[in-house]
């Protein structure tokens, strides 16, 4: 499955431009996608999943954001470095993307028809008749029935779900290698969540593209990720396969977010919470992000902020990595 | 027979029944629309069939018919040359609709190019705006009244004159709509898929901006009627003999004790134009935008 990389990631850093000063709300973060993976961003609200992914498409509104550093490259190109319409050509054709609320995230006075054919037109330069044709057979792809009747349907005449499969087809119509999908089920109720889901599955097989999933449920990523990356306050805290992190989480943060999941198999009644809150802007200090939150917290973790590294099969960004059993006892 | 009735509840779920026009509907159902529509329709009807209505030359002098009162043979009376009422202030009703139409459209095609450049390039903001509030601080008419001085009296230039005094108002509801829907989830969806900034303004921003716009240029049109006879009624709209209820009324203004009909008639016309606009515009607002209703 590996070989060369279709996406790679190194040391993107967005700055936001807030009344309190500057915030960096993607301080150094690096990844590879290959060609046909699933990679899960997980991490809580505010902790630079969106951001990098807006970023890697130069859609981070600026003001008041503004990408400070590092390469996206793609097709031998960076795309940080690309003039503005050479990035329209890439958006919604080679790299796609899926956003959380697919309620307004449909243009209210078109019918959806008109939407899924916009694209095409844009990127395939297909004509009027063309691109109604494909737009039919896209709507038949993400499972909408009388696709042809539904054409010319406005998106309030469509459910959560349809529309967030509406979105879908506008996304996959140019083929994309890359599909980045912001929280697409969120929104959504759980029974169609789980549709959706089975709905991305199935097309990331059948189109064998590279699906980036950002998300706060780690349900998602076990599922339908091949690998995960943990963010927290804008940083990569770990990053391996779903097996190795859900198996052995290293990290202490993740521990605590597989922790705080509800087990059910299990006879535990509390849900175990990590204490305390995400950082607020200006509250970094020179250490680990984590560590004012952080049970093993010791002198090292607040004196300098660990870099992510490579510690068995996988990345992690704390100083007690190589310390710290897998069964999550303490053993230095 | 029972299996069929199965495979025919299991097939696709038939689309609800798309009533059609909701929005119309809803119009016809406001009881001050209709009246605003009723007023409205019978000047701009009078302004459209003028040559059925008219049999008289609005211009055709007849000193021995002067001063006639409203009655049978004469409609709306004669003034004090004589001329047709009723064939001068429906020629009136002509011009006053055309002038009102041509201001509204130069007043849609510059507000909405202004406001929709200052609201979606932020960079152009700052400039348009304050350029759009210098012309604010100035009183409607009188600055109408300065730029038809500048340019000279007519109606093309009343056109001109009050376009311009109008297109800061609209301009500035233009701008705060885009404002609002340039930050819709669909805008950021449109260029994620590659829309470029052209295609986001003219297709995913503009159209749902249509609705305050709509209401704004029917008040427009009341106003730039009303403007319109102020103008002439000060001699800058278009010139004597052509007939405008502004320079009918700058007329009969001094036999008003004699022949009060000369001022009276073109002075109710255009309260029913302003009137009927008003409430359409009110309707409309009411149906199209009903945040505005509360505010006001």
């Amino acid at each position: 499955m590996r070989g060369a990389p279709i996406l790679s990631v190194r040391d993107l850093t967005t700055e936001l431009a807030t009344e309190r000063g500057r915030f960096v709300a993607v301080d150094g973060v690096s990844f590879d996608l290959y060609p046909g993976e699933v990679l899960g961003i997980v991490g809580e609200s505010g902790c630079g999943k969106s951001m990098t992914a807006l970023s890697i498409l130069g859609l981070v509104p600026q003001p008041p954001g503004r990408i400070t550093g590092g390469r996206v490259l793609f097709e031998g190109r960076d795309l940080l470095r690309l003039p503005e319409r050479e990035l329209q050509r890439i958006r919604g054709a080679a790299i796609s993307m899926i956003f959380q609320e697919p309620t307004t995230s449909l243009n209210p006075v078109f019918t959806i028809g008109d939407q899924i054919a916009e694209t095409l037109r844009r990127h395939e330069r297909l004509g009027r008749r063309a691109a109604r044709a494909r737009a039919v057979e896209l709507l038949a792809k993400v499972g909408i029935p009388a696709p042809a009747e539904r054409l010319d349907a406005y998106p309030h005449e469509l459910s959560g779900g349809m529309r967030q499969r509406v979105m879908i087809a506008i996304a996959l119509a140019c083929n994309p290698k890359v599909l980045l999908a912001d929280e697409p089920t969120t929104a959504l109720d759980v029974t169609i969540q789980a549709q959706i889901l089975d709905l991305l599955e199935r097309l990331q097989a059948e189109l064998g593209m590279a699906v980036v999933i950002i998300t706060h449920d780690l349900g998602i990523v076990a599922e339908f990720a091949h690998r995960v990356l943990v963010m927290y306050a804008g940083r990569v805290i770990e990053e391996g396969s779903v097996d190795a992190i859900f198996d052995r989480p290293a990290h202490p943060y993740t521990r605590g977010l597989l922790a705080s999941l509800p087990d059910l198999e299990g006879e535990s009644e509390r849900l175990v919470a990590i204490p305390g809150s995400v950082p607020q802007l200006g509250e970094l200090g020179p250490g680990c992000r984590f560590a004012p939150r952080c049970a093993f917290a010791e002198a090292a973790c607040r004196a300098a902020d660990p870099p992510l590294l490579r510690v068995g099969d996988r990345a992690v960004a704390c100083v007690r990595a190589d310390r710290v059993d897998p069964a999550g006892e303490r053993v230095a | 027979m029972a299996s069929e009735a199965l495979a025919n509840s299991l097939g696709p779920p038939a689309l609800p029944a798309r009533r059609r026009f909701p929005t119309l509907r809803r119009l016809l159902r406001h009881r001050m629309f209709l009246v605003g529509a009723f007023l409205f329709s019978i000047v701009l009807a009078a302004a459209l069939f003028a040559d059925l209505l008219i049999q008289v030359d609005p211009n055709r002098i007849s000193i021995r018919n002067k001063f006639r009162p409203p009655g049978t043979e004469w409609i709306f009376g004669t003034d004090n040359f004589g001329r047709s009422q009723w064939s001068r202030v429906i020629k009136g009703a002509q011009l006053s609709l055309a002038i009102g139409f041509g201001v509204v459209l130069l007043n849609a095609a510059f507000g909405t190019m202004l406001g929709a450049l200052a609201g979606y390039f932020r960079a152009l903001d700052n400039l348009l705006m304050r350029i759009m509030d210098a012309f604010m601080a100035f009183p409607v008419i009188l600055l109408a009244i300065g730029i038809t001085a500048a340019l000279g009296p007519g109606s093309i230039n009343a056109v001109i004159a009050l376009a311009a005094v109008y297109t800061p108002r609209t301009a500035r509801i233009v701008r705060a709509s885009v404002l609002v829907v340039r930050e819709q989830a669909y805008v950021e969806a449109a260029r994620a898929m590659g829309a470029s900034h052209a295609r986001i303004l003219l297709r995913h921003v503009l159209p749902n901006c249509t609705a305050p716009l709509i209401v704004q240029l029917t008040f427009i049109f009341a106003y730039s009627v009303l403007s319109e006879a102020v103008l002439s009624f000060l001699g800058l709209g278009a010139e004597p003999p052509t007939p405008t209820w502004g320079n009918i009324i700058a007329e009969g203004r001094l036999y008003i004790r004699e022949a009060p009909w000369i001022t009276l008639v073109p002075g109710l016309a255009l309260a029913m134009t302003v009137l009927g606009l008003n409430l359409l515009g009110d309707g409309l607002r009411d149906v199209l935008d009903p945040r505005l209703k509360v505010q006001q």
